[in-house]
């Protein structure tokens, strides 16, 4: 009989990145969408399909089944181990977990041996609780910073070159390029640590600058949103919104606790971070199409929504998104009274989607 | 032995996160739109590995994570209890996935359409894993669609008992007679 090798089974994973979950989202938003149009004639359809279908098969006619979307032929490697959701735990042969903390946060094993075992934190957030063996050292990569530690439990959260460390119990040995410290319980910090500022007015949000407590409340505000519960996480950012030092999925938690919280003009300003200082960031396309919506449904800006759903196809020319974008853009502007704009738009919407799922609204849009 | 066998890792569904809906009642339109998507944020990925190792062919997950959270769509305002939407996006996924599987293990039978190969997930799997993977999933493609999803929840999701009786709607009993029923027909299959 066949027996899974654990270290198998975790790979077992298809790839699933921000490209094809927005890809997926939209279908599933047009599948709604014309469920809603279509239902009074679906149970017709449905009834005269399954005739159909039953007749197929008798005759042997049955079409061997296509699904409506495969995998892209883009070739992001898929890392060896990748917890995809928040709270993913990965445990390893002895016992020792890790836990992500993080959506999107991946780890990687680079080595393991009888007296070493070595994995990578290559981004995102993740607690290690790791079994005590003397004979076999648990060493954590994370950029430039490595994390030694014969048993214990420690929070290693990436963030570009650097990763901060906070022991839970224990003891770890930190190390980065020119230097390195110890660690013992409730111990925490960033490294490598960032040269003193010159003056005290200088760079207030810099990491470098949280004490223990914001490290602790930053944790804390992960794990809250990971619950669902953005009232709490949000009541954390809105004391201390320099806990977030810009990376674009530490952004998007806050957006989400921000927009989730009824916070929509916080939420906004999250969400332009991400397009302003992330514009490479798979995640940007999606934040620009939030913030229009946001814009247009919340805050009822439909000039700023217009300016928000453009830029989703500046970010990602053929990405998913794009046709809804087009779309709402257009929709945005004739509500801000930009009509000549707007029947631009819907002309060029029609040319590029002429059966497009919007091309019937579009079209009462400009004739009306 | 390769570096990846001999370090066994496993990805379990521990700790698995609260959800609270907000905004019902206010705004029904928007609020559901505002839950679903943020919903399939936070889940899209589990069910999509829930997805592949059931019907172990990726050209297939789309299609069925969007049908799992279409039908969660509908579902979502009658949520009582918000943090059971892992469990029971996962109940979606495995009702969806017994259908599809029925009906591909019935074109199968009617020679209309051949055994899917187990496709490549991770290009860090060794040869021998990945002949491994295809073994068993050409193994299983000869099970009865229910002995097939009870037998990897149980082998390679590494589901309880009683988890799994959840997640295929029977009885505790009922999943130990088809697991035991599925083993016996893995070890004859292996064995030809």
């Amino acid at each position: 009989m066949i027996e899974f090798d654990p270290a198998v089974t975790s790979r077992l994973a298809p790839r699933w990145d921000a490209e094809r979950m927005a890809r997926n989202l939209v279908r599933i938003e047009r599948r709604l969408e014309h469920k809603r149009i279509s239902r009074p004639w679906a149970i017709a359809f449905s009834v005269l399909a399954t005739s159909m279908a039953l007749l197929g098969l008798f005759f042997g006619l049955w079409p061997a089944h296509t699904p409506s979307s495969g995998p892209t032929s883009r070739t992001t490697p898929v890392p060896a181990v990748t917890p995809h959701a928040p709270a993913t735990e990965t445990r390893f042969g002895d016992g020792s977990t890790a836990t992500a903390l993080t959506q999107g946060a991946v780890l990687e094993l680079r080595t393991t041996s009888d007296t070493e075992l070595v994995v990578v934190a290559k981004s995102g957030s993740f607690r290690f609780d790791v079994v005590p063996n003397p004979a076999r050292q648990f060493v954590v990569e994370a950029g430039d910073v490595t994390v030694r530690v014969l048993g214990t439990r420690f929070v290693v959260t990436r963030q570009d070159a650097r990763a901060e460390v906070r022991v839970e119990r224990g003891r770890v040995e930190v190390t980065w390029p020119n230097g390195r410290t110890e660690l013992s319980v409730d111990g925490s910090g960033w490294f490598p640590p960032l040269p003193e500022p010159a003056s005290s007015a200088a760079e207030p949000v810099s990491s470098a600058a949280r004490g223990p407590l914001a490290v602790n409340e930053r944790t804390q505000f992960i794990e809250l949103t990971r619950k669902g519960d953005y009232q709490a996480a949000y009541a954390i950012i809105d004391r201390a919104p320099q806990l977030f030092v810009g990376c674009a999925e530490d952004l998007m938690m806050a957006a989400d606790a921000a927009r989730l919280s009824n916070h929509p003009r916080q939420a906004v300003g999250y969400l332009q971070r991400i397009t302003k200082e992330h514009p490479s960031d798979s995640r940007a396309p999606l934040a620009a199409f939030t913030l229009g919506r946001i814009f247009m449904s919340q805050l009822g800006q439909p000039a700023a929504a217009a300016r928000a759903f453009a830029q989703v196809r500046q970010l990602a020319p053929a990405g998913a998104l794009v046709e809804d974008a087009l779309a709402r853009e257009a929709e945005a502007l004739e509500q801000a009274g930009q009509h000549q704009a707007a029947q631009r738009l819907v002309e060029a919407y029609l040319k590029q989607y002429p059966t497009g799922r919007r091309s019937e609204r579009l079209r009462q849009l400009v004739n009306h | 032995m390769t570096l990846a066998m001999t370090e066994p890792t496993r990805a379990t569904s521990a700790g698995r996160p609260h959800l609270h809906l907000v905004g019902h009642g206010a705004a029904p339109e928007s609020a559901t739109r505002l839950d679903l998507t943020t919903v399939y944020r936070l889940h899209s990925a589990y069910v999509a590995t829930v997805a592949f190792r059931l019907l172990g062919n990726d050209a297939e997950v789309d299609d069925l994570v969007q049908e799992v959270f279409i039908e969660a769509h509908h579902g979502l305002a009658q949520l009582l209890d918000p943090s059971a939407i892992r469990g029971w996006l996962a109940r979606i996924c495995v009702r969806k996935s017994v259908r599809r599987l029925r009906r591909r293990r019935l074109r199968q039978m009617l020679g209309l359409q051949d055994v899917p190969e187990w496709q490549k997930a991770d290009p860090s799997l060794t040869p021998e894993q990945m002949s491994e993977v295809k073994r068993a999933y050409r193994t299983l493609a000869r099970f009865p669609a229910e002995e097939r999803v009870i037998w990897i929840l149980r082998h390679i999701e590494g589901e309880s008992l009683d988890e799994i009786g959840r997640l295929c709607e029977c009885s505790k009993s009922t999943v130990q007679r088809r697991i035991r029923s599925a083993e016996a027909r893995f070890d004859r299959e292996v064995c030809r």
